[in-house]
């Protein structure tokens, strides 16, 4: 490869093999990966990859959900890890400039150096590249008060797949000329485009933060309180649910010093200034009382507010524990559905005698509920199939989307006619043909089902 | 593609490494604190790259040369290990993987002869460190050897101009052997390669604080290298036999404990059972092991800084770079800084950036040296935004790898180790 220089090419089998999953963790073979330096290489290599009819997959940290980053089809894995630098922090104008390759918690611990704050914050934070972030458009439990990755960016170098270096939109506020193609990249799983640059926009770094936990004796009651919450007109900066078995995972390895019978728990973080913060934990412990919350209990150092967010961050991992294969879902359901979407959760678990585990950032009604089963069980697979067609449908009919911010890719591209009609599929399919004629770049994803073909 | 799949290797041994690599789920978190990932963004080099292909390895017909290539490329600091969410034992799998491909590696044979045939075995050490005195003044000036003693001679691909510490004059065993020793002990001093051949002044150290403590100490004549060299290169047999020979060299004084002041050399005495399969041999070394102690446990365990008897010579700005040999392996942080924090006179100071290795890695700094001096670099900007003077540290690996890292980066700061510190520091 002359473009990007022998030493930023990999052939080998052996190397090929670690660029062969995702955090899907399912494995297809790339027949070669790149590590090119600039926007101008990446250019050329689209050039020659429309020339030569090969796929170009761009790639992160692969730290993707969905398969964002899997060569399903073959071809070239393209990767933006050289691609590191933090161009410029703006503080007059809280704005910023990075390269995709700049991991988002070094980022936010930059600017957070300046007193500034970029806020969104998936929990792959300390290894997820900015770039994946924006062709993702990662959310995170700040969402619920600031916003997605997308709320972010307000332009974007971008190489189209045909090889033309474009800017998007703006580095104001504020800025209606033409289509609003950045947010139309943001999001588009690295199959519209190549981000070779972000500006995105910061916000002061509010002045202090509290956590408080609040222990429910039922799903329900914990449920209900959530929509209190939010209809009080207080927006906490997090506000995560922990369902009865997410709890139980996590403390077979953990202490976690809640009482007996807790059900359900209530992760909550507010941030501003102190006086503020004071009145609204106030008004929360008496809203979580008056759903009958019997254990209520603040954060009073840094310390332990870090140990109370441990917990939450350590249900993923803890439900391996299981020895079970988990089918992961991040669905979103509006906040006042909450309660309802726990209620036929139960129904579902009752109907198909399979665990169903939910944690999540319930504040913004985005849920990770976990379907765990068995893979080497006879059916079993199937049946927890049919358990995530069922919560998809569920979700649909309570208002809902079937991905907050993990994005389609390959895992969820069959369920994608449950939420979409097939104008608008087609209309998606003719924006992607537009920018991709040749479909060249990350092929095979999100319209096409999930391919089974794995080496 | 070149080499063929290894049909020495028995199938079942890839396999059973494969079963244990599918807990790892690819999520991706070892990315975050993989010191070599951190420089170059390159995933063969992280856990999760190394456990796909050791997983894709079962299934077959990948180039060995290749994997041993990735599989060299890890400095076994253990950060992957300690964070991943699904506690898969990352380090344990790649130290075992380098086991199964080293078998058929033909390159750096004469590493591997050193290693197989000439490290268990104290006498021929002996002969081959004279030998090197002889060559000294021709040969150690032109060959990478700093941080390490004569297994990391015969690779012939590396020049650098790596500062080279020069060979003491008389090894420190040799000079002991000619004292008589206490008839009590009530402790034995493990004392490692380098200190042996190239610093005594460090195992004379750890001596005087032990004696200062009233502590009878013993040091066995027969003992020689720990074997982590051995070990972590994949070289098990060799590494078995080194660790036979300790064993017995320490045998005899079953309540007394064994100190190292080479937190490497105390971490891979502790983990001696897990060389062996044989219950037997597991036994004997599980109760050698047991009795192990890195020397700043011991000497906070015996109240050294409860004493309140040091007084720096000057004033003195002072860090305590953690082996990851001490805090990872060992779970040993507090008690080097009780002791440093016990100097009158010194500032001691954290960097923030505690959990950095300085990118030695056993062999890493020589087969990867550029790479290795670019993860020191992360790790010296650490040190000079806090206004460091001196880096304290416990390992020998460490201790070189800023030696050589300081002098290549034109730097003034010094590194010491703890046990020097603290003899200069003594009040008598």
């Amino acid at each position: 490869m002359k473009i990007v220089g022998k030493e930023n090419v990999l052939t080998d089998s052996e190397s090929l093999v670690c660029y062969s999953y995702d955090a899907v963790n399912r494995k297809f073979l790339p027949d070669a990966v790149v590590f090119p330096g600039t926007a101008q290489e990446i250019a050329e290599i689209l050039r020659l990859a429309n020339r030569m009819q090969f796929a170009v997959i761009p790639r992160g940290a692969g730290s993707g959900f969905t398969g964002g980053a899997l060569a399903i089809l073959s071809g070239v894995v393209l990767v933006t890890t050289r691609l590191n630098r933090i161009v410029e922090i703006d503080a007059d104008n809280l704005t910023a400039i990075v390269e995709p390759g700049v991991l988002c918690g070094d980022f936010q611990n930059e600017v957070k150096k300046r007193g500034l704050f970029y806020p969104p914050d998936p929990s792959s934070l300390a290894f997820s590249s900015l770039g994946g972030n924006a062709a993702e458009n990662a959310g995170g439990p700040h969402g619920l008060k600031y916003g997605v990755t997308r709320d972010y960016v307000t332009g974007l170098e971008v190489v189209l797949p045909t090889g033309e270096i474009i800017t998007t939109g703006v580095r104001t506020m504020k800025g209606v000329v033409g289509y609003d193609i950045t947010r139309l990249i943001v999001g588009s799983e690295g199959t519209l485009g190549i981000i070779t640059k972000i500006y995105v926009r910061l916000i002061p770094k509010p002045e202090a933060t509290r956590t408080l936990i609040a222990a429910f004796s039922s799903i329900e009651a914990c449920s209900h309180t959530v929509s209190d919450i939010i209809r009080s007109g207080i927006i906490p900066a997090k506000l995560e649910l922990i369902d009865q078995a997410s709890i139980r995972c996590v403390s077979t390895y953990r202490p976690l010093n809640l009482p007996a019978g807790t059900e359900a728990v209530l992760l909550i973080e507010l941030d501003g200034d102190p006086l503020t913060m004071k009145k609204q934990t106030d008004r929360i412990e008496e809203l979580c009382r008056n759903r009958e919350a019997f254990y209520i209990k603040q954060a009073q150092t840094d310390q332990e507010a870090e140990t109370l967010w441990q917990i939450r961050q350590a249900i993923s991992p803890a439900l391996m524990q299981l020895k079970l294969t988990k089918i992961n879902e991040d669905i979103v359901v509006p906040r006042s559905r909450i309660p309802d979407l726990f209620h036929r959760l139960e129904q579902i678990k009752k109907k198909f005698q399979l665990p169903v585990i939910s944690f999540g950032h319930a504040g913004d009604g985005n849920l990770h509920v976990n379907v765990m089963y068995d893979k080497s069980r006879k059916g079993e697979p199937e049946k927890a199939e049919r358990v995530v067609k069922e919560l998809f449908q569920t979700v649909i009919e309570l208002g809902g989307t079937i991905s907050g911010e993990h994005g389609i890719g390959i895992t969820k591209a069959a369920y994608l006619g449950m939420e979409l009609t097939d104008t608008e599929i087609a209309l998606m399919k003719r924006i992607k043909r537009a920018f991709d004629p040749n479909d060249i770049l990350n092929p095979g994803k999100i319209f096409y089902g999930n391919p089974a073909e794995e080496y | 593609m070149e080499g063929k799949p290894n049909h020495n290797l028995t199938i079942e041994s890839v396999d059973s490494l494969a079963s244990e690599a599918a807990a790892c789920v690819k999520c991706g978190r070892c990315l975050s604190v993989c010191p070599i990932y951190r420089e170059t963004g390159r995933e063969p080099q992280t856990a999760r790259g190394k456990i796909a292909l050791i997983e894709a390895a079962a299934s077959g017909s990948l180039s060995e040369a290749n994997i041993n290539d990735i599989l060299s490329c890890c400095l076994l600091c253990g950060a992957c290990t300690e964070i991943c969410p699904n506690m898969v034992p990352a380090y344990e799998l790649i130290r075992k993987a380098r086991t199964i491909f080293t078998s058929r590696r033909n390159s750096a044979l004469a590493y591997k002869t050193f290693l197989s045939r000439i490290l268990p075995f104290p006498q021929r050490l002996d002969r081959l460190y004279q030998a090197g005195k002889a060559l000294e003044p021709l040969l150690l000036k032109k060959v990478p050897l700093e941080s390490g003693l004569y297994y990391r001679l015969p690779r012939g691909r590396e020049k650098s101009a790596r500062i080279i510490p020069a060979l003491a004059q008389q090894s420190f065993l040799d000079v002991r052997r000619k004292r008589s020793q206490p008839h009590h002990p009530g402790a034995l001093l493990f004392i490692g390669c380098v200190a042996n051949y190239i610093l005594p002044g460090i195992a004379e150290a750890a001596l005087a604080l032990l004696e200062h403590l009233g502590i009878p100490v013993v040091i066995p004549p027969e003992q020689s290298c720990c074997g982590l060299m051995a070990s972590g290169a994949g070289e098990i047999e060799a590494a078995r036999q080194i660790a036979r020979r300790t064993i017995d060299a320490f045998a005899g004084e079953e309540s007394v404990p064994i100190v190292a002041f080479c937190s490497s050399c105390s971490a891979h005495l502790k983990q001696y059972p897990a060389l062996f399969e044989d219950k037997s041999s597991r036994q004997k070394a599980l109760a050698f092991s047991q009795r192990v102690k890195d020397l700043s446990e011991l000497l906070v365990d015996a109240g050294l800084p409860a004493m309140k008897n040091f007084q720096a010579e000057e004033q003195v700005r002072f860090t305590f770079h953690d082996p990851c040999h001490l805090r990872r392996a060992q779970g040993i942080i507090m008690q080097p800084r009780e002791l440093l924090r016990a100097i009158r006179g010194a500032e001691f100071v954290e960097t923030g950036q505690e959990n950095l290795c300085c990118g030695s890695g056993g062999s890493f700094d020589v087969s990867h040296y550029d790479l290795s001096l670019q993860i020191f670099r992360r790790r010296v900007r650490s040190i000079e935004e806090a206004g460091i003077d001196t880096v304290v540290t416990s390992c020998m690996g460490c201790l070189m790898q800023f030696q050589d890292g300081f002098h290549a980066m034109n730097k003034q700061q010094a590194v010491k180790h703890l046990a020097e510190v603290l003899k200069q520091a003594l009040v008598e």
